[in-house]
């Protein structure tokens, strides 16, 4: 369910992702405008009807099924995530009105999901891995490739949760089901987008995007650093919800053989059961995010202090 | 390949095509479209009513019953497979056993509720359709709150779609006819190679495009020959009216 249809979306979720959708496309336009000048009209419409026409190339992946290009984070690739926003958000208008794919109550949870996730999460995705993997055609492929496969699973996350939080189903199960699914559609994604990528490097490295157009941070280090250590953050927030709650083996045995009280002294600790503030679903989302982070800066700490020995054995 | 089809009955006249202008209908299906997708749980009484306007729309736009039928089974699948899962993933108290499988009864009526909002806003949307010609619904865009881009990129978008989609056909046949044993790698390949050239080959039109459109006094902005027309505003907001009295009574039928 790429696209979530018509009668899925309660009123407020519905409204909230009209809101963030129309936000995020008027920003895209000043952007778009401001980048691209006056050209963009055209080549972003042909950019349209070329993503129409992508969809139409089927995939053989097994069983007799085939899989398609949703192309959020291609299209970024090719032409910069802004426009990629808004041909992606024009494409969806169309499905919606005259193809019915696509609801146009849940019109704005769809650009939120797909045109937002696909090209703008997408495009940061791939533009975090080229600094880390560097220049070279099948860094660019495998870049674009790992980027569109995790822009798609959180295109199934997002969806999965707008219909949790709609009440189609409970948010643990629609996310898990939403993130399964995508899982799959992630990996057909990836492996079109890299390939696709890397024949376009082959053949026109100038028509992609260029990454040294784009505003680069004063200091691209820190900025990939804390962009990838909020994305895991967000991410593993994310997935928490889906997490069983069911006692693990331990705490099963403890309970079994009536030692459970023993580990009671642990109830004090900052995030005991793993809660954090919040009630519910937020507070478990917000301690694994803050214990991701925690975990990251002692590992970091861990290797830099392990350097510095080494350093000093050597000196 | 043309998207003609979809304009078989755009000139056909109606009640519904002499009282109203692309634009009206346009508002007209988002209107049936909200009240339908944004109706409450449990609002049986007002869903029945909506489905009777419904109904009556589709008499009057003289769409032929088999037309609408096929166009409807078309989209059946984008809502009725996801829905279909409901049944068994919401908790609740047991309806029947499918294998391994427990169906819920509140799992049952989430589907069914689900389904019958969807029906009815897709129905809504393919009567419109149907009797209005693609580029005039495009055109009728110009009338919502959209960025100047999307709904140039729309116009341009319909306009070009036929012709990479007829380059791609030429691309793709020539392919299959190249690589009959390929493995599937190779397939994948050569596919995803395609896929480039199709956005290749679009890049450099839009640029002619936008060459050839400067030469002609192009100033950022696409003019329109449209006809802009109030004849059946009553109409339309009688009808709009209508659908936000029928949400409404479907809103309080909870809420009691």
């Amino acid at each position: 369910m790429a696209h979530i249809p018509d009668g899925f979306l309660s009123a407020s979720v519905s409204a909230t992702t009209y809101a963030a959708a129309a936000a995020l496309s008027a920003y895209a336009a000043r952007r778009t405008r401001t980048r691209l000048d006056e050209r963009a009209a055209p080549t972003l419409g042909l950019a349209t009807a070329a993503v129409f026409a992508a969809q139409v190339v089927n995939f053989p992946v097994a069983a007799g099924t085939s899989g398609h290009l949703l192309g959020g984070t291609l299209v970024a690739v090719i032409f910069g995530p802004w426009a990629a926003f808004l041909v992606m958000t024009a494409v969806l208008i169309v499905q919606a009105l005259i193809f019915a794919d696509g609801g146009l109550t849940a019109l704005g949870a769809n650009v939120v999901n797909i045109a937002a996730i696909g090209a703008l999460l997408g495009y940061g995705m791939y533009r975090a891995l080229m600094a880390l993997l560097g220049e070279g055609m099948r860094r660019r492929a495998l870049a674009a490739s790992l980027s569109a496969y995790a822009a798609t699973v959180l295109t199934g996350v997002a969806a999965g949760l707008e219909l949790g939080l709609s009440g189609v189903a409970p948010v643990r199960l629609s996310v898990g089901a939403m993130a399964s699914v995508y899982a799959i559609t992630g990996a057909v994604e990836g492996a079109i987008t890299g390939l696709a990528v890397w024949a376009l490097a082959r053949k026109r490295p100038d028509l992609l995007y260029n990454v040294a157009d784009a505003p680069i941070p004063a200091s691209p280090r820190r900025a990939i650093l804390l962009g990838g250590l909020g994305s895991l953050a967000a991410l593993t927030g994310a997935l928490s919800v889906v997490a069983s709650t069911a006692p693990d083996r331990l705490d099963r045995l403890a309970v079994n053989l009536g030692f459970a009280d023993a580990a009671a002294a642990w109830k004090n600790a900052p995030f005991a059961e793993y809660r954090a503030w919040l009630p519910g679903a937020g507070g478990t989302a917000l301690a694994v995010a803050i214990g991701a982070v925690l975990v990251f800066v002692g590992a970091v700490a861990v290797a830099r202090a392990l350097m510095i020995m080494r350093r000093t054995r050597q000196s | 390949m043309s998207f003609a089809h979809l304009d078989r009955y755009a000139d056909r006249p109606s009640w519904l095509t002499r009282r109203t202008t692309p634009d009206q209908r346009l508002w007209i299906a988002l209107g049936a479209a909200f009240a339908a997708g944004l109706m409450p749980p449990g609002a049986w009484r007002a869903l029945i009513v909506l489905a009777a306007v419904v109904g009556l729309g589709a008499w009057a736009a003289s769409v032929p019953a088999r037309t609408f039928g096929q166009r409807i089974a078309q989209a059946l699948p984008f809502f009725l497979l996801p829905a279909l899962a409901l049944p068994f993933t919401v908790p609740g108290p047991p309806a029947f056993q499918l294998g391994a499988l427990t169906a819920s009864t509140t799992g049952l009526l989430r589907a069914t509720e689900i389904v019958a909002r969807a029906t009815l806003a897709v129905s809504a949307v393919t009567i419109v359709v149907s009797v209005t010609r693609a580029a005039d619904l495009l055109g009728a865009l110009d009338g919502l709150p959209l960025p100047r881009l999307v709904r140039t990129s729309l116009a341009l978008g319909y306009r070009y779609v036929y012709v990479l989609t007829d380059e791609l056909e030429r691309t793709t046949r020539a392919l299959k006819s190249r690589m009959g044993r390929a493995s599937k790698l190779r397939l994948w390949r050569a596919r995803a190679a395609t896929l480039a050239h199709l956005f290749l080959r679009a890049h450099d039109r839009g640029v002619r495009i936008h060459a050839a459109m400067l030469s002609r006094g192009y100033q950022d902005c696409l003019p329109s020959l449209r006809n802009h027309s109030d004849v059946g505003l009553t109409w339309t907001l009688l009808i709009l009216g209508l659908f936000a009295v029928v949400w409404l009574v479907g809103v309080l039928e909870v809420t009691r």
